[in-house]
């Protein structure tokens, strides 16, 4: 009896999303060792993932947390620019950090909110209204200071952006940390958590059973836009200047490594250590690009290859388990 | 049918209001901007996405959609770029740009129709795999075109104020046209986009169908990529990167209802026409071009609304019909 309980778990790791996951992390991370004669594993070169990680995470965390309620947000690239954008603008004004924080968290919840309306008053597509919020956000933050950077010189915003633990583990970085394990936390464990699952799985069975879909995802949508504000911000705070560039061209790095991570497209499945996982294999991924010196094109066709590799792997997991029921 | 008319009447006319309303402010701000010169322009601006928006349309009415439309017209571009500098003869060197383009639509239809990718986010990611070639091939560069004799394809003017890639557009948008409004095929694809299971059940074989539209939409976007490569004399890396989001916007403000099953080719015109109006009276009242990407969205969010309104009236009316 015991024996068979052991062999079943045994089993269970194997089919497990995680052993996947983490092998495909290993392979990621051995490939590029080979490949870069090492550097990829040189703690000048970890410290550099580990700063890059603190980004794609908080990214990560936004766009997973509203995949697995059943929606997309393409905007939260604009949004991220857009509130360094404003925040910057603040801080040049004068604003205390703290202030010129909440400035731009809350410009980003007030956008969240306003996709939440869109998709929720207006029943727009979550997909193409958030393009619609995207390119607006996109403009406004060319308008706020009409097309040109804004350099940030505040001390604590230095401290945050560009500051380490024992000079290699950046001090953001522990925010996204301690984020992911909240949201892991909160997923898991609570009930707002797992009825989640419900409204992203089946938004009609959620309604029935007493759940408020409207509500969570008014939730889910104001999460995403300060996440990726905050993404924004210590973005900007690290290159003490916010640009209009900011954090577009990382968004889809948030849904390809919330897919990595075994978030499914489709809603209702996932957690926070599989997007952890696909966190790393992003960056790991990325990073073992550079160091190899693949020139940046070639890494805009491997970015897309792997968004495209996420997505099979997610279906090869669908079709599996329906294969199972 | 004449229900059907008034319905598509209701739909497009708040839309050429708005254009004609535009048209006049912009023509106030600068007394230029209904000069024949710059209506040239706005004909020339407006083929591209226009062009595009046609197989767009033609997807969404489907219920699919294809973001990498721009990347496929870029594509084609620097395909035909590459043909006609090597010495390939450029009327052979269409048909196979073109044909080029229908590869680009079935690689998308295989990742939609075998491997049943939601369509929206498998072409993000072919979108930036097409980018990343497009330019490893140009180094980022454009590359110019340098045999002169394909230039006319972009820069004819027929009666010396039309030009050709304008005339092209609207003669794809007649003929695709009227295969929706009048061929089973086109009814198809209405019944496929408002309800699959519907359309499963009455024997249509939507995978088959959409597979045709994702290569008919990668032909699409090859003639309009290969029209702007003539224009500009040369095959641009970033011709295609707004080259989606205008066409779905257009499609989208012409009433192309972006849960399927929904929308003409004539509405489609309009809408693109609206867009390109906005996007040319911005630049000729002098405002910085950023402006125009916040009234792209804004447009779409209107579009949208007009979309919401009009579904909603036609539900109250169904409604009260029921109740009577």
């Amino acid at each position: 009896m015991e024996q068979q309980k052991s062999k079943f778990r045994i089993g269970n790791l194997f089919k497990s999303k995680m052993l996947t996951l983490i092998l495909l992390l290993a392979v990621v991370v051995g490939v590029f060792t080979i490949m870069s004669k090492g550097q990829l594993l040189n703690p000048k070169n970890i410290r550099n993932i580990l700063q890059s990680i603190t980004l794609v995470s908080l990214l990560t965390i936004g766009a997973g947390m509203l995949m697995i309620g059943g929606y997309v947000d393409l905007s939260l690239g604009g949004i991220g620019t857009m509130a360094a954008l404003i925040t910057a603008y603040a801080l040049r004004a004068g604003a205390p950090w703290y202030l010129a924080l909440i400035i731009g968290l809350v410009a980003g919840a007030v956008t969240g909110a306003f996709n939440a309306v869109l998709i929720n008053e207006l029943r727009f597509q979550p997909f193409i209204a958030t393009l619609a919020t995207a390119s607006i956000t996109q403009g406004l933050g060319y308008i706020v200071n009409h097309g040109q950077q804004i350099d940030i010189d505040n001390p604590v915003f230095n401290f945050i952006g560009t500051q380490r633990i024992a000079d290699f583990i950046p001090y953001s970085i522990i925010i996204s940390l301690v984020l992911l394990a909240v949201y892991g936390v909160m997923l898991k464990n609570t009930k707002f958590g797992r009825s989640m699952y419900l409204v992203g799985g089946n938004p009609q069975a959620s309604l029935l059973s007493g759940l408020h879909p409207k509500r969570v995802s008014y939730i889910l949508f104001i999460n995403a836009g300060v996440l990726s504000s905050l993404a924004g911000i210590l973005l900007a705070a690290r290159l003490k200047t916010a640009n209009t560039t900011g954090i577009v061209n990382q968004q889809f790095s948030g849904m390809t490594a919330a897919i990595l991570g075994g978030i499914s497209f489709g809603g209702g499945s996932g957690g926070m250590g599989g997007a952890l996982i696909g966190i790393l294999i992003l960056n790991c991924f990325n990073n073992g690009m550079t160091i190899v010196r693949v020139t940046p094109y070639w890494q805009t066709v491997a970015s897309g290859a792997l968004l495209l590799i996420a997505l099979a792997i997610d279906f090869l997991r669908i079709s599996r388990t329906k294969k199972v029921s | 049918m004449s229900i059907i008319k008034k319905g598509l009447k209701a739909k497009v006319t708040p839309i050429i209001v708005v254009t004609i309303l535009a048209m006049i402010l912009f023509q106030v701000r600068n007394n230029s901007y209904l000069s024949l010169n710059n209506l040239k322009n706005l004909m020339h601006a407006m083929s591209f996405a226009g062009t595009i928006s046609i197989g767009i349309a033609m997807l969404m009415i489907g219920g699919e959609i294809d973001l990498a439309a721009g990347a496929e017209a870029a594509f084609s571009g620097v395909i035909i770029t590459l043909l006609i500098e090597r010495g390939v003869w450029w009327p052979l060197a269409i048909p196979i740009t073109i044909l080029f383009g229908m590869l680009c639509g079935v690689i998308t239809a295989i990742f939609v129709n075998k491997l049943n990718f939601m369509s929206f986010i498998a072409t993000i990611g072919i979108m930036s795999v097409y980018n990343g070639i497009i330019r490893v091939i140009t180094q980022s560069k454009n590359l110019p075109i340098s045999y002169q004799g394909y230039y006319k394809v972009g820069s004819t003017l027929i009666f010396n104020a039309i030009p050709l890639p304008f005339v092209i557009m609207v003669v794809l948008m007649v003929i695709y046209g009227i295969i929706l409004a009048r061929t089973n095929f086109g009814r198809n694809i209405y019944m496929i986009g408002g309800n699959r299971q519907a359309a499963r059940l009455c024997g249509i074989n939507q995978k088959k169908l959409s597979t045709i539209l994702f290569i008919n939409n990668g032909a699409i976007a090859a003639v309009a990529g290969l029209v702007l490569a003539s224009r500009m004399h040369s095959g641009s890396p970033t011709a295609g990167d707004t080259g989606a989001l205008d066409a779905i916007t257009a499609s989208v403000l012409g009433g192309v209802s972006f849960m399927g099953g929904a929308g003409a080719m004539a509405n489609c015109f309009f809408g693109i026409l609206l867009l390109t109006v906005f996007n040319t009276g911005l630049t000729t009242s002098g405002l910085p071009p950023y402006w125009q990407i916040v009234a792209q969205g804004m447009l779409l969010l209107l579009a949208l609304f007009v979309d919401f309104i009009n579904e909603r009236s036609r539900i109250k009316n169904l409604e009260r019909r029921n109740a009577a």
